[in-house]
């Protein structure tokens, strides 16, 4: 996969991960890694371009082509910079968490607004989002709540897949742990979720299994009981020589 | 865990000020059209609301309500459209080519005009979604296109007349049934079945809110507000009818108003819009076809200033190098005075038709008190302004 701009530069090479029911697997590595491009690509190729590969899903060859099509494959991504690319700000919580799956509040074509309504409280109380109501502007949201109405749109998408790229940054405490517990629940009830976080102690408090990038590629690769801090930053300098 | 339903137990009088004031804009915005409308009907004393003024002041908008309903979609898609006085024009020039000198029959002619519109949206609509290049600069161009097209069409010179069929589109009014009486009472009874529907499906709304526990207007505001309504609708088409009856355009109009409200409230294609125009980025990366959609909203407004062109050149009888000059500021203008917003995913149909209307009703007044042409203009900026800064004033408290 190649840079948008600078079309002869490579972002992504040679990158080839898995990620099984049920388990969290991570991607740890420095900014600029190209990690979120990589995710981004797979995700209806919302980057970069001359994207070369290949998507399976249980054996199974799927077309991610578009955004689309990914999703309805079941594949979610949760992005990093949720003002820019992951919400409406100036809408409602109830119309950002219905934005990706509109079908399930519609009938052809017909959005049923009671239904709507009663999906975002759905997701507000499972998420515990903090609002003085679903009718709220994501923009006078906090950032940790602004991140479960992200999360909550994913997740009403219904995926087996969900990306999650820097899903604590910049987000309180509270909610950072309220989030966490909400992962490994999802975990649990067999989603897959690849996990991309420049938080060494998050990967390994939270994953089953962690990849390594540098520079466009993998590096190494460890269970989770075999990584350590020293470890993956051992593999990126090394990488680097 | 907060309530969910909200504030049950506060009393009445305090629930409806709050709600007043977080549906400021939607009440603001008509009151300030009826309190426009009584200023001008006691200042012209009763000039304004006789029958045939009324049935002019509807001929008069009709072509800029059409249009605004159109461009009120571009707006709130993030976009400008500023080719749709001249397409409006260039259209009207080929309906009076098309049917002046090739003689052809008004309804394939009429649909080939529109077919014409759908063509220059489609070219606008491609280079603005595909190409990328700012609507501003591509519809500016267009203008310019467009406007040296119909001068072109038309060798500089007024066609005309019409066949008479083809100007009952914007002169003629719906038949009478029961002929005979002063009162033309199909127009009438049109007028109040339509109040009426208004109401029963205001009142199925408001039970399907409460259903879902949703909050709804307090049930006096909903009560009033939907009376004076009523009361509005019936009490206008009693004034129409005791003319000449419904003029035919309204009812093109008052479909087409209909249609797209309910387009933009209700259905997944409105709401995609929305966030398109709120914010594209995302709108993408939630599986939202951007560009499709960018250029599908171009089309649609270049199909509705072909139907503005088709009923404006109706109107006139004939098709000048002239006609649509202009409109697209009244046009754009309308959207705003209706609450849409300059950056896009905020704006409401009905806010676009009201803004067209007191647009339009400033126009006609101050034409009968005489207000020269020159301080009309300085009146209606300074309106445009104010409607704007009370929109930011409100947002910023």
């Amino acid at each position: 996969m190649f840079h948008p701009i600078h079309r002869d530069r490579e972002v992504v090479k040679g990158v080839s991960l898995n990620v099984k029911r049920g388990e969290i697997v991570g991607i740890a590595g420095l900014m600029g890694a190209g990690r979120t491009e990589l995710a981004m690509s797979v995700f209806g190729k919302s980057y970069g371009h001359r994207i070369s590969g290949s998507a399976l899903m249980n054996g199974q060859a799927i077309d991610v082509g578009t955004v689309q099509k990914a999703v309805d494959h079941g594949i979610a991504y949760v992005t990093e910079d949720r003002k820019s690319l992951g919400l409406v700000l100036n809408d409602t919580i109830a119309r950002n968490t219905t934005l990706a799956h509109l079908d399930g509040v519609s009938k052809t074509g017909v959005i049923d607004e009671g239904r709507e309504f009663a999906v975002a409280n759905e997701f507000r109380a499972k998420l515990a989002t903090r609002c003085s109501g679903v009718q709220q502007l994501v923009v006078n949201l906090s950032g940790g709540n602004q991140q479960k109405v992200v999360l909550a749109k994913w997740l009403f998408s219904g995926p087996t897949l969900l990306i999650l790229d820097e899903p604590t940054r910049g987000i309180d405490v509270g909610a950072k742990y309220e989030i966490y517990t909400l992962i490994a629940k999802l975990a649990e009830e067999g989603k897959s979720i690849l996990m991309i976080s420049s938080e060494m102690p998050e990967l390994l408090g939270m994953c089953d299994r962690i990849y390594v990038m540098n520079e466009g590629a993998f590096v190494a690769e460890f269970p989770v009981a075999e990584a350590s801090q020293e470890k993956i930053m051992r593999a990126i300098v090394k990488s680097g020589q | 865990m907060e309530q969910t339903i909200p504030t049950v137990h506060t009393e009445a009088p305090q629930r409806i000020g709050h709600f007043l004031k977080q549906n400021l804009r939607e009440y603001g915005m008509l009151m300030s059209l009826v309190a426009i409308m009584v200023l001008f009907q006691f200042m012209t004393e009763g000039t304004l609301l006789q029958p045939l003024n009324l049935t002019n002041l509807v001929l008069q908008n009709s072509y800029i309500v059409i249009m605004a309903l159109g461009m009120l979609l571009v707006i709130v898609a993030g976009y400008i459209d500023l080719s749709v006085g001249s397409v409006c024009g260039f259209v009207g020039a080929l309906a009076a080519v098309l049917m002046v000198e090739y003689h052809w029959h008004f309804i394939p002619a009429s649909l080939v005009c529109l077919a014409v519109g759908a063509a220059v949206g489609a070219a606008q609509g491609w280079f603005v979604a595909y190409f990328r290049i700012p609507s501003f600069i591509v519809t500016l161009a267009g203008m310019l296109v467009f406007k040296g097209l119909a001068l072109a069409l038309l060798n500089g010179q007024s066609v005309g007349p019409f066949p008479d069929t083809f100007q009952k589109l914007s002169s003629g009014f719906i038949p009478d049934w029961f002929s005979g009486s002063e009162l033309r009472l199909t127009s009438l009874l049109l007028g109040v079945l339509v109040a009426l529907t208004m109401l029963v499906m205001g009142w199925r709304a408001r039970g399907n809110q409460q259903l879902h526990g949703m909050e709804t207007e307090p049930m006096a505001l909903f009560v009033v507000r939907n009376a004076v309504f009523a009361a509005i609708l019936v009490a206008l088409s009693w004034l129409l009818a005791s003319y000449k009856g419904l003029p035919n355009v309204l009812i093109i109009m008052f479909a087409l108003m209909v249609a797209y409200d309910f387009v933009t409230s209700r259905t997944t294609l409105g709401r995609r819009i929305y966030a398109l125009g709120g914010n594209e980025k995302a709108a993408r990366l939630s599986g939202i076809r951007t560009e499709r959609l960018a250029f599908y909203t171009f089309v649609n407004m270049g199909v509705l200033a072909a139907l503005a062109g088709l009923v404006f050149a109706a109107r006139l009888n004939t098709a000048t190098p002239k006609a649509g000059l202009g409109f697209e500021l009244d046009v754009i203008a309308a959207c705003f005075i209706g609450g849409a917003s300059a950056s896009g995913g905020v704006g409401k149909v009905m806010g676009a038709v009201i803004g067209a209307f007191v647009m339009g009703v400033m126009n006609n007044g101050m034409s009968i008190l005489g207000i020269g042409i020159d301080y009309q203009q300085v009146i209606k900026g300074l309106v445009l302004l104010a409607a704007v800064c009370v929109d930011v004033y409100n947002k910023n408290k």
